[in-house]
């Protein structure tokens, strides 16, 4: 009905492919009387979602996939009101904390106060609480983190909170000590090319291994990228064929290129144009940090391995940097710059040596 | 004899030189009237030939305000005025390019008159730099020409209401009853260009009369508009230039100026000469207003000004606005340095230079001008060490202006001003060729621009996310990573190879792939739209554009789908939704999903709908268990909380509802290649 | 019927039962008894989980009794709006009722009421300048009780109207003592080693260790008795192991190796200041390092957990230390 990545996404903590044991304890957990806020956090594409809606479908049953949208509007002290979009179904509701912006502390104050503080009409068929899903914990403010911890404790009976995060560093370890942590680590390769296979197999169609295993490796441990890159193969060019070019997301092969200029010329005209193209990047919603660890990598890969400590500093500097400051543009560019610097400066003296 | 004689002694003397000047006769008694009143207000301009400005434009204003004579006073139009006014062409009001501010072009179109006998251009705006004496000229002429005045100036309230209201009272209605001359009304904006943009919206509406209530009687604009502003090329009055009559003052001259400022002198028993008066003119920038300020404070301290006087003064100094074109030419190049060592051309004092003069200009809009340009000036520099440090200290600047702004602390904020001299330091050249296409300097756009490319693409993600249905939701919630990950291969898989026929004869593979592609699209919510292209073809562009978000110049574009195949899903797509709204409104299922929408097209097309009930899309919709938030009859809401919800989507579905009256068991069979048109059998016999 | 947090069930209820603060314990049974109602106001400030806040409201419902603990304590922490307005409104409304100087029971109380701060590190410093004119004005009548983790982050005109009480982090034997007593409360079995271990990830906190052998028990329900690593696991403490590998990997000197290294730990979802801090303690103990190459790798670890706060990309930082490991290591 939809895309593979979504239709073939386990229901049930039964079905799922990698990480058994967590699944194991995860259903326990569920069974157990008191289900405690849980912080799952890992790489993206690893599979934190699927695990928590599955751990919901075990605690409430299949109700749980009804979903529908709704629109809820608060109003902050400045009497600005924000619409936040949130996604619920009859036991759970799922809010994404960095919608709110700057006024997230406000969103965790007045909307957990308010589902913590409703209790559930009929207690003997259900479940005495109901769960609320916060998702990209790591983008909310430290004064909503906060808010959080207090309303954690306080409504404990009511509702439980499931918090979805990529990394532990950015969330308070008041917040991490209230809750119980659940680590979810990338697929392996080779897990991820089981579950292609898996996949192709359930869709009737035939998948060679050489095929997979490319599949898997050019995605970066992430699942879901491997299932969207073989579906879009399977779009492409059926039956497969062993060399079949798996395609990337433009903004990779974009980033590639400006790499490949940046290494083949350095010249004022050449700064030039790489602002323009980092300019292209930047408006099309790729975030600066990634375009640094990617612009990074494939430096690395092109110069010269008595520069890479070097490059590698300053590219930590620069982006460090970056998080304090307002226009990314600046950093980026002198990120550039200086690699073209030491870069040309080291061709120099090679060749100088060489002469 | 004492001195208060001798004073007046003086005093008669000096005035007996001025005499001439009508000016000094009509302030004779005002000279001796109370010290606090400030000599701007006591010594302003009551007539129209003590104004200080040039005298065409006053001239030009004038014969604008008259042409309303017809339509407000019924007088005759002066047909002979008009040749007077024609042969004082002045050789200063030599204007740019525009062709309006030409004389002769101008009288003409002064004159025009449109059907009800007003002039054509019913507003005037009257710019120039502050302290000309703008407000002061229009009110005079305003009042020479028989009008009352009401004034409105940024002191009022502007919001689009008020506004409204005064517009309409005083431009339609006559002199309110209460003034004995009833004199018609001429309203002045003051300050126009600090106005709010939806403001000067209404103005401009009222004026071209765009409005769109029935009674047009009530709503033309019957009386003259003068509008006074600074900053012409302000963007809020971008509208406004088009539709009015632009007079732009430039500045006094020197010499009138420090006449008259003499004269104030000699009246109110002060020494001075003329040299020193022009000195006042330069260092005032000849602001009227400014210089017989300084005077008056001057006045209190001693009763002799000479040059040198002025020339210490610390006050009354303007901002030297120099443009950001001009500020770059002096950091970036440097002047030939002779041989006769030239003390203001060192280093040191360059530097200083530029740091004063940056000082006063628009420093947001130079440093970004610095940065976007100084790629394109030919400076040495080996290994880019001089951009490695320019760049250290823009990042390092960006910095403690995020530190400010957080904090509204500005101990941090001197610290950019160096940036312009550093600039200088390390990019000037002797070598005054700017690399850009044009030869010039380029005016700071890049980063509006891609500001604006960002509020687009963030826009497309937003609609993207917000119409997705709500089981793709879940596992597709983040803006970001949708971006990096899904959007780009989404646009892959909804664009599989496909014959370009029509559906029916696809193969059952085809019709499976087919059918899923449908269903892919359905959970996203995207659509194909039609839309007309520059060149007048017409083109279906997805909606929401999330293929925008995937193009990158220089890169190879993916193969797209053709006219006809994207029209077929387009098609499917509308066809599928009406069945699934039809679907919820029959109960079977309780399924409907969110947004029906249904743009522009009429409802009636759909009534071509297929035969053939399409069950496969009966199974994947149940999944899509979707419930409307109006059923909310048969669920217990536990959550118990208030939600707006949006009231046009219920509409949307209610007149879908309405208009999908058919019901089940009458079937309505497209015939393709279906014409209006009736067969008959024809021999060939009949037509010959 | 839900199940309390073992850190509320656990709770000390009087002062009496509050291990470890003798000071702090003596000055406020002294207060408790005398009635005359010498209530300083209180500044309590320490490290999180060595019982601020157990303290305070165990005094309050030792003076109040239960009953009127309702009425007489007002708590704000910084999941309430602590705002300049609220400390205006809230607190000063709160302030001017006058209380009694009885209880229910017949016993006498202290005429007055406490107002409970929590967290008031975060809040701003206007707010708390709008709270020290309160203090003074409503003093007869209102005690206020600050609890912070850092004392700088409060203004100096507060500090100076309060009492300040330094609660000191708990020794290893008394969290010891206290898990052994909650563990047998609840029928978990755990040895020694287990508890050990706890209080090695806890660091001083008896709240991270009781949540974290709450944590453990659930997970391990029937299987009975908890190991070690599972507390580790729990706590996100790397392995022993895996940072043995880590520094193995930079001392091969191969840059590809530390990069993917670094990329499989990014993969395996590990907090890098965890890393980071992990790192550090096992590098004081190598002996190949000298001192001159240690102090410049820890200078960047103090870099890089500096950075790691500010906000910045934990790839760039991790793969930065490790490269400048690497190359000390040479």
């Amino acid at each position: 009905m939809s895309l593979w990545c979504d239709k073939h996404r386990p229901k049930t903590l039964n079905t799922l492919d990698y990480h058994k044991e967590q699944a194991d304890q995860l259903k326990k957990l569920v069974h157990s009387e008191d289900f405690p806020h849980l912080l799952v956090y890992g790489p993206n594409g690893a599979g934190k979602k699927t695990r928590i809606m599955c751990s919901l479908k075990e605690l409430y049953g299949p109700g749980v996939e009804k979903l529908r949208i709704e629109r809820q509007q608060f109003e902050t002290p400045s009497k600005k009101t924000i619409e936040m979009t949130t996604l619920a179904s009859n036991y759970h509701i799922e809010i994404n904390a960095s919608d709110a912006g700057i006024y997230d502390r406000i969103v965790i104050q007045e909307m957990i106060k308010t589902i913590a503080q409703t209790n559930q009409l009929d207690a003997q068929t259900q479940k005495s609480f109901k769960v609320i899903v916060l998702t990209e914990v790591d983008k909310l403010t430290k004064d909503a983190q906060h808010a959080l911890r207090r309303t954690m404790e306080k409504y404990m009976n009511s509702c439980r909170l499931i918090l979805c995060c990529n990394s532990t560093s950015r969330v308070i370890p008041a917040v991490r000590s209230r809750c119980l942590s659940l680590r979810v680590p990338a697929p392996t390769a080779d897990q991820i090319a089981m579950i292609l296979k898996q996949t192709c197999k359930t869709e009737g169609l035939n998948l060679p291994q050489e095929l997979a295993n490319k599949i898997a490796l050019k995605s970066n441990r992430n699942l879901r990228r491997a299932l969207l890159m073989c579906e879009t193969a399977y779009v492409a060019h059926y039956p497969f064929t062993n060399d079949q070019e798996i395609s990337e997301p433009d903004w990779e092969l974009f980033l590639r290129e400006t790499a490949r200029q940046i290494v083949q010329q350095q010249s004022v005209d050449r700064i030039v144009q790489i602002r323009d193209r980092l300019y292209e990047l930047l408006c099309h919603c790729i975030p600066a940090d990634i375009i640094f660890k990617g612009l990074l990598k494939e430096l690395l890969t092109i110069c010269d391995g008595q520069l890479k400590p070097q490059i590698v500093e300053i590219a930590a500097d620069m982006e460090h940097k970056m998080n304090l400051g307002d226009k990314q543009i600046f950093y980026l560019e002198a990120f550039v710059v200086k690699f073209m610097s030491i870069y040309k400066k080291h061709l120099e003296f090679s060749l100088a040596g060489c002469i | 004899m004492n001195d208060e004689n001798y004073d007046l002694m003086k005093q008669r003397k000096a005035i007996e030189e001025l005499k001439q000047d009508d000016y000094v006769d009509n302030l004779m008694e005002k000279a001796h009237s109370t010290e606090s009143e400030l000599w701007v207000e006591k010594f302003k301009p009551r007539d129209f030939f003590e104004l200080l400005s040039d005298d065409s434009t006053n001239r030009l204003i004038l014969t604008w305000i008259k042409s309303w004579d017809y339509s407000v006073f019924g007088k005759e139009l002066d047909v002979e005025n008009r040749g007077v006014m024609k042969e004082t062409t002045n050789i200063n009001s030599k204007k740019r390019k525009r062709p309006m501010n030409l004389h002769a072009e101008v009288e003409e179109k002064l004159l025009e008159l449109d059907e009800m006998n007003r002039p054509k251009t019913k507003v005037c705006l009257i710019s120039g730099p502050p302290g000309l004496g703008k407000t002061t000229l229009a009110n005079i002429i305003a009042r020479r020409a028989g009008y009352n005045i009401i004034e409105m100036n940024a002191s009022d309230d502007r919001s689009v209401d008020m506004f409204k209201t005064y517009l309409e009272s005083v431009t339609q209605m006559r002199g309110s009853v209460n003034d004995v001359n009833m004199k018609p009304n001429c309203l002045i904006i003051d300050e126009i260009d600090g106005a709010p943009q939806n403001s000067i919206q209404i103005l401009i509406d009222h004026v071209t009369e765009n409005n769109k209530t029935k009674n047009k009687k009530t709503n033309h604009c019957l009386r003259p508009i003068i509008c006074i502003c600074n900053d012409l090329y302000a963007p809020s009055l971008k509208n406004l230039r088009q539709i009015a009559m632009v007079f732009q003052c430039q500045g006094i001259s020197t010499h009138r100026l420090a006449e008259r400022l003499r004269n104030i002198c000699a009246i109110t028993n002060i020494e001075s000469d003329i040299d020193a008066m022009i000195a006042l003119c330069d260092k005032t920038n000849n602001d009227i207003r400014s210089s017989v300020n300084t005077l008056q404070f001057l006045s209190k301290r001693t009763n002799r000004i000479t040059s040198k006087v002025i020339n210490e003064l610390n006050i009354g100094q303007k901002d030297m606005e120099k443009g950001i074109f001009l500020i770059m030419a002096e950091v970036f190049f440097k002047k030939y340095e002779k041989k006769e060592q030239n003390h203001k051309n060192d280093g040191n004092s360059r530097f200083n230079a530029i740091l004063t003069m940056s000082q006063n200009c628009d420093f947001d809009r130079l440093i970004q001008a610095l940065y976007e340009n100084f790629l394109f000036i030919r400076f040495r520099d080996s290994n880019f060490e001089n951009i490695v440090k320019a760049n250290d200290w823009m990042m390092t600047c960006d910095r403690f202006n995020k530190i400010t702004r957080d904090n509204q602390d500005y101990s941090l904020f001197r610290y950019q001003r160096y940036i312009p001299g550093l600039y200088h330091t390390l990019f000037s050249t002797t070598n005054q060729q700017i690399h850009t296409q044009n030869k010039r300097f380029k005016y700071p756009h890049q980063q509006y621009e891609y500001s604006m490319k960002l509020n687009r693409s963030n826009k497309i993600t937003n609609t993207y996310l917000t119409e997705m249905s709500p089981s793709a939701r879940v596992f597709h919630n983040s803006g970001v990573y949708s971006v990096i990950d899904l959007v780009p291969y989404l646009c892959q898989i909804i664009q599989p190879t496909m014959r370009a026929v029509s559906v029916q004869l696809l193969s059952k593979s085809e019709k499976e792939r087919f059918d899923s592609l449908i269903n892919t699209m359905l959970l996203f919510n995207l659509t194909y739209r039609q839309e007309k292209g520059t060149d007048g073809q017409f083109t279906f562009v997805l909606e929401p554009s999330i293929d925008e978000l995937i193009k990158f110049s220089g890169l190879k574009q993916h193969k797209q789908l053709s006219y006809i195949v994207k029209q077929q899903i387009a098609r499917e797509l509308l066809i599928s939704k009406v069945k699934i709204a039809d679907k919820s409104k029959n109960g079977n299922h309780s399924a409907s999903i969110e947004s029906l929408t249904n743009k522009n097209k009429p409802v009636s097309n759909f009534f071509n709908l297929k035969q053939k009930e399409a069950p496969k899309l009966d199974k994947p919709i149940e999944q899509v268990k979707v419930v409307k938030k109006e059923s909310g009859g048969g669920l217990h809401n536990f959550f118990e909380r208030t939600s707006t919800e949006k009231k046009a989507k219920t509409s949307v579905n209610d007149q879908k509802e309405k208009s999908l009256k058919y019901n089940e068991g009458v079937y309505m069979k497209y015939k393709e290649g279906f014409i209006n048109a009736v067969r008959y059998n024809i021999k060939i016999n009949q037509l010959l | 019927m839900s199940t309390l947090p073992w850190i509320e069930k656990y709770r000390p209820k009087t002062v009496d039962d509050i291990s470890y603060q003798d000071e702090i314990v003596a000055v406020l049974k002294k207060i408790i008894s005398n009635d005359t109602g010498e209530f300083p106001n209180f500044l309590f400030y320490g490290p999180p989980g060595t019982g601020k806040t157990s303290t305070i409201l165990a005094a309050a419902r030792e003076l109040f009794g239960p009953e009127l603990m309702k009425s007489r304590v007002l708590e704000l922490n910084s999941s309430d709006e602590r705002g300049i307005n609220v400390i205006r409104e809230k607190v000063k409304t709160f302030a001017q009722f006058t209380p009694s100087g009885h209880r229910s029971d017949g016993k006498s109380c202290p005429p007055f009421k406490i107002v409970i701060l929590d967290e008031a590190d975060s809040m701003t410093s206007s707010a708390q300048a709008a709270l020290r004119r309160t203090m003074e004005k409503e003093s007869k009548t209102t005690r206020f009780c600050l609890i912070c983790n850092y004392i700088s982050r409060i203004i100096e005109p507060i500090t100076s109207r309060c009492s300040k009480f330094r609660f000191k982090p708990l020794s290893k034997d008394i969290l010891i003592q206290r898990l052994s007593f909650i563990a047998e409360k609840e029928n978990i079995a755990c040895d020694r080693d287990t508890l050990v271990t706890l209080v090695n990830c806890s660091e001083g906190d008896l709240r991270k260790a009781i949540t974290y052998l709450q944590c453990a028990s659930r997970l391990k329900l029937e299987s009975g008795c908890i190991k070690s690593s599972d507390v580790l696991e729990i706590a996100g403490i790397l392995k022993d192991d895996v940072i043995e590998k880590i520094l193995d990997t930079c001392s091969t000197g191969s840059f590809e190796k530390v990069e993917q290294c670094v990329q499989n730990l990014i993969f395996d979802g590990f907090s890098c200041n965890q890393i980071v801090t992990q790192l550090h303690d096992v590098l004081i103990e190598r002996h190949d390092l000298n001192d001159a190459k240690k102090a410049i790798i820890f200078e960047k670890i103090a870099c890089v957990d500096n950075d790691l706060i500010e906000g910045a990309d934990e790839y760039l930082q991790l793969l930065d230390l490790l490269v400048l490991i690497m190359k000390q290591m040479k």
